[in-house]
C-alpha cells in the first residue's frame, strides 16, 4: 500500500511523499494512482511540464534542481521525459503547493501547468 | 564569456569588450515575455480558475518589476571591472538565478516574437530577413545562459 502524504517543501524535493516507494528516485504519480480507490483518495493536483522547442536541456535541468532541490540526475531523467514524451509529470501536490511550484517554473518561463490529478 | 573563478557565494566571469555589450544589450531589453503568456492549467478544471489565474498574472508582474528594478542596478557601469583580457564581473549565486531568468525572458520572448517557429531557424531567415534581430537576439541568449550555466560545471 503507498501512503501519501504533504512533507512541506523540504529540500529533498517534493516528489518524495510517497511512503512505500523507498528506493525509487522520482515521484511515479502513475504508480501512486493505481493504488487505493478513487472514493478514498484526495488525488489533489499534478505539477506538468510540456516540451516546447525554445528552452535548452541544460537550462531545463537547472531549473528542476532549483526549484524542486532534486539531484541532477533526477532533473535530468524529467528533463528528457519532456524531452522525448513531450511533458512530464513532476509532482502531485494539493492545490496551494501545486499552483506554488507552477509560480515558480513559470518565473523561469517553463511551459508548466497545473492540472487536476484522476 | 567564461568563467574565471568559482567562489563560494559567487562566480567571476571573464567577458571580452564586445561580449559585455552584447550582455547588456540582453538585459537592456528585458522584459519580452507578455505577462498574459502564462497559463495555470490547460484542462481549466481547477476550482476558482479565473481568481487563481489573476493571482498568476500578479505574482508575474510583481516580479517582473522588482527584476526590471534589479536590472537596472545590475548594469551600473562599475560592476564590470576591466582586466586585460576585458571585463571580469561577479555573480552572486542569488544574483545567478535572477540573471537566469531575465535572460531567458529574453531568449522566450524573442522567440514569441518571431511567431513560436518549431522549424530550422535557418530556414525562417531565409523567409523572414526582417526577423534578423529576434533571432541573433534570442541566439544570444541562449550563448549566455549556457556560459552562465558553465559557473555550476565544476569539471569545466
Amino acid at each position: 500500500m503507498v501512503i501519501c502524504t504533504d512533507l512541506g517543501l523540504d529540500s529533498e524535493g517534493a516528489g518524495n511523499y510517497c511512503f512505500g516507494m523507498a528506493g525509487t528516485a522520482s515521484p511515479e504519480v502513475e504508480q501512486a494512482q493505481q493504488t487505493g480507490s478513487k472514493d478514498s483518495v484526495d488525488h489533489g493536483y499534478v505539477v506538468i511540464c510540456w516540451n516546447d522547442p525554445i528552452n535548452l536541456m541544460d537550462y531545463v535541468t537547472h531549473v528542476f534542481q532549483a526549484v524542486f532541490g532534486w539531484p541532477r540526475p533526477r532533473a535530468q531523467k524529467h528533463m528528457l521525459q519532456v524531452h522525448q514524451e513531450g511533458k512530464s509529470v513532476l509532482v502531485r501536490e494539493g492545490l496551494e503547493k501545486a499552483e506554488f511550484y507552477v509560480h515558480q517554473l513559470q518565473k523561469y518561463h517553463l511551459h508548466a501547468t497545473l492540472e487536476r490529478a484522476e | 564569456m567564461k568563467v574565471y573563478r568559482r567562489q563560494k557565494e559567487s562566480f567571476i566571469y571573464e567577458l571580452l569588450p564586445q561580449e559585455r555589450q552584447l550582455l547588456m544589450f540582453i538585459l537592456r531589453s528585458f522584459p519580452l515575455v507578455p505577462l498574459s503568456h502564462h497559463r495555470l492549467s490547460q484542462g481549466g478544471q481547477l476550482p476558482d480558475a479565473e481568481a487563481n489565474q489573476e493571482l498568476l498574472a500578479e505574482a508575474l508582474a510583481e516580479q517582473r518589476l522588482e527584476q526590471q528594478q534589479w536590472v537596472k542596478e545590475w548594469l551600473d557601469a562599475t560592476r564590470f571591472r576591466p582586466v586585460k583580457a576585458g571585463f571580469h564581473v561577479t555573480v552572486t549565486r542569488d544574483d545567478f538565478e535572477t540573471l537566469l531568468q531575465i535572460i531567458n525572458d529574453v531568449r522566450v520572448g524573442s522567440w514569441l516574437a518571431l511567431g513560436s517557429p518549431e522549424a530550422d531557424m535557418e530556414e525562417l531567415l531565409e523567409s523572414k530577413p526582417e526577423s534578423t534581430t529576434e533571432l541573433h537576439r534570442m541566439q544570444l541568449a541562449g550563448y549566455f545562459q549556457m556560459a552562465l550555466l558553465e559557473g555550476l560545471n565544476e569539471g569545466a
